[in-house]
């Protein structure tokens, strides 16, 4: 089972004040993708071209083997899409919602959707009007969950749930990639929720890709190294600097290519390295964002 | 199979496999998983823990490195089955907190008699202990 | 698949918009009870039929074209396995059938009442224009509303269509072929009225035509 979930090239995309350009993503089975960006960044776009509800101008779009969007009726078969903006009929129940579902999808799992709503707190006599935002998100998830579909493209699931919510969400997020050959895709601007579960990570800005790789290799590469520079001494330039912030003799600089042994480069220099402090994703991400702006305006 | 014993600390900004990898010795090193003992696969252990399946991936790799843990392709992997493992790990778990007591020894300015004179302290007030709570029984 | 998703979609706009279905031919029944009984409440009965079809028309229009797409219900939907355009044809049918179906009763039952009581039979093609205006009416502001999004192009469509019908029947009664026959005792068929039927149905189809073309035409759905 080699084939990519995903495989998007080349994608472009334009509007009349923004525009996606040369995207490429790529997700295999049994893994989670962090896709993160600002807002406004094309997270939603690309979403929305994957799954054939956008047309893109140029490059492949293929997913679960199927060419987008001409066979996006096939290929949702076996999708589950959640997103922040999307709304269920707020005059009906969540009873209705499921049974609409069930009456749609064979793979619909009656008693774990019963699990799920009793995990999630939720009744199906409830009308979806009623409904607080988490709770709705926790029901749009359910009938999402409940199908065990191959792939789920979540755009914002957790934004604006409470830390308990997000806490049962993950949990069945993470359930999901028990089986390796389903994957999901979990577009947010919140890092902390990505950097927990994901494996891959995608950044996107302003509507091009501006890094991606697997999720230890940021962590392990992205450092902030504090130093003391006595005066006459110059900072030697490094490679994979994104940053420099120097005030007096202290010297702050953030590094995406650390590699043990990076100091040494700056003790011979006579500088002494005070402290080199890994980041978190959060950090990763402002980072990686303003230097990208930096080198192109 | 328990793996619902491993918690990742959200505080800890130590690398998340690094804290995980920790765990597992640790629970080797009290003989909780005793040698040869099959551990949960990586997703159900990912999964338990909420943690990506490629940090749990990469905290098995470094374990089978350290020689750990033992991983047989299709099958599974297991608690290395050496008799003396647990007792390694315990050493292993000695030997950070005495390099941390050295450290702190060093930036105080102890000398090597006076750091060993603290530890004999520390050795007969735990035997000191021990002795009133058999007493107390 | 798809195609039994496209029929769930069908049978899921016609039980949300039931009792308004319901409601429109109770309404219009009424109305049609009262018709024979005197000249004045000849009159009221027929604002009252031809306000109800077209209260059932808006009605059909905004809550299950404009508000699915202004709540975004409309991603949940086209979440499920069918194309874009399989999602359009389900909504133009679904709306279809909600509005053609109390029509077609209101309309034989009009007919019928006409042709039974004591109203003369004479104004039976007078009522077939009408209501079969009120049909391509729907079908227009249906189209309208399939295509655009913006609530300019919406109301313009209802407000052309409401002032249009006041000035519909006063140019039928004043044709000299409805104002001959209108109090004779037996339905008279005459060609231009048999051609202002011919263009209204043919103004409904090209506008449903049309909202599909353009439909399958734009790349985005959102």
């Amino acid at each position: 089972m080699t084939e990519p979930v995903i495989d998007i090239q080349g994608v472009w995309k334009s509007y009349r004040f923004f525009q996606l350009r040369d995207v490429a993503l790529r997700l295999e089975p049994g893994q989670i993708l962090g896709f993160v960006g600002p807002n406004g960044a094309g997270k939603t776009t690309t979403i929305r071209i994957l799954m054939g509800m956008i047309r893109h101008d140029r490059g492949t779009v293929r997913v679960l083997g199927c060419s987008m969007p001409s066979e996006q009726a096939v290929a949702k078969r076996d999708i589950g899409f959640v997103s922040e903006d999307m709304r269920l009929q707020s005059s009906a129940t969540l009873g209705w919602h499921m049974r609409f579902i069930a009456s749609i999808y064979a793979g619909w799992d009656a008693s774990y959707a019963d699990v799920l709503l009793r995990r999630f707190n939720l009744h199906a006599e409830q009308t979806i009007k009623g409904l607080s935002h988490g709770e709705r998100v926790k029901a749009t998830l359910l009938l999402v969950l409940a199908r065990r579909p191959r792939l789920l493209l979540l755009d914002e699931p957790t934004t604006g749930l409470d830390p308990v919510a997000r806490h049962e969400i993950l949990a069945e997020l993470m359930d999901v990639v028990r089986d390796e050959r389903r994957a999901i895709v979990f577009s947010s601007h919140n890092t902390q929720d990505v950097e927990q579960i994901s494996d891959h990570i995608t950044f996107i800005d302003r509507g091009r890709i501006i890094d991606s790789s697997d999720k230890e290799t940021f962590l392990d590469r992205w450092r902030r190294i504090h130093l003391d520079v006595p005066s006459g001494a110059v900072l030697p330039p490094l490679a994979g600097v994104t940053d420099t912030s120097a005030s007096g003799r202290v010297a702050i600089v953030t590094t995406k290519a650390y590699v043990p042994g990076l100091e040494t480069t700056y003790t011979r220099s006579g500088i002494t390295v005070r402290d080199v402090q890994p980041m978190t994703l959060e950090e990763i991400f402002v980072a990686n964002v303003l230097s990208n702006r930096g080198e192109q305006p | 199979m328990n793996s619902g014993e491993l918690l990742i600390s959200q505080v800890d900004r130590r690398p998340m496999y690094l804290q995980i990898m920790e765990q597992i010795r640790h629970r080797i090193a009290i003989s909780d998983w005793e040698p040869g003992r099959e551990l949960p696969s990586i997703r159900a252990l990912a999964a338990s823990v909420q943690v990506s399946v490629i940090t749990v991936k990469r905290a098995y790799l470094e374990l089978e490195r350290e020689g750990v843990i033992v991983t047989r392709h299709g099958i599974g992997s297991f608690v290395a089955d050496r008799a003396d493992l647990s007792v390694q790990l315990r050493r292993g778990e000695l030997d950070e907190h005495l390099s941390a007591a050295a450290d702190i020894g060093r930036q105080l300015g102890m000398t090597p008699n006076e750091l060993t004179s603290r530890l004999q302290s520390a050795i007969a007030r735990g035997n000191a202990n021990d002795a009133k709570d058999e007493k107390d029984q | 698949m798809s195609r039994s998703v496209v029929r769930q979609l069908i049978l899921k706009d016609l039980y949300l918009t039931r009792w308004m279905v319901v409601s429109a031919i109770a309404a219009g029944v009424g109305a049609l009870a009262v018709m024979p009984m005197s000249v004045v409440s000849g009159y009221v009965a027929t604002v009252s039929l031809i306000c109800t079809l077209v209260i059932l028309n808006i009605f059909l229009v905004m809550s299950g074209v404009s508000q699915e797409r202004k709540d975004k219900v409309q991603l949940f939907f086209v979440s499920l396995p069918v194309s874009t355009a399989q999602y359009t044809m389900a909504k133009m049918i679904a709306n279809a059938i909600a509005f053609v179906v109390p029509w077609a009763v209101l309309t034989v039952a009009t007919l019928a009442v006409i042709d039974v009581t004591a109203i003369p039979n004479g104004i039976m093609p007078f009522w077939t224009v009408v209501l079969v205006y009120l049909l391509t009416y729907y079908f227009v502001l249906l189209s309208v509303a399939l295509v655009t999004d913006s609530s300019g192009w919406h109301g313009t469509s209802i407000a052309a269509g409401n002032i249009s019908v006041n000035f519909l029947i006063p140019f039928l009664l004043s044709l000299r072929s409805v104002a001959e026959h209108r109090t004779g005792p037996t339905a008279v068929w005459t060609p231009d009225i048999l051609a202002i039927i011919a263009i209204e149905i043919g103004v409904a189809i090209a506008a449903v035509s049309a909202a599909v073309y353009v439909r399958s035409r734009t790349s985005d759905f959102v």
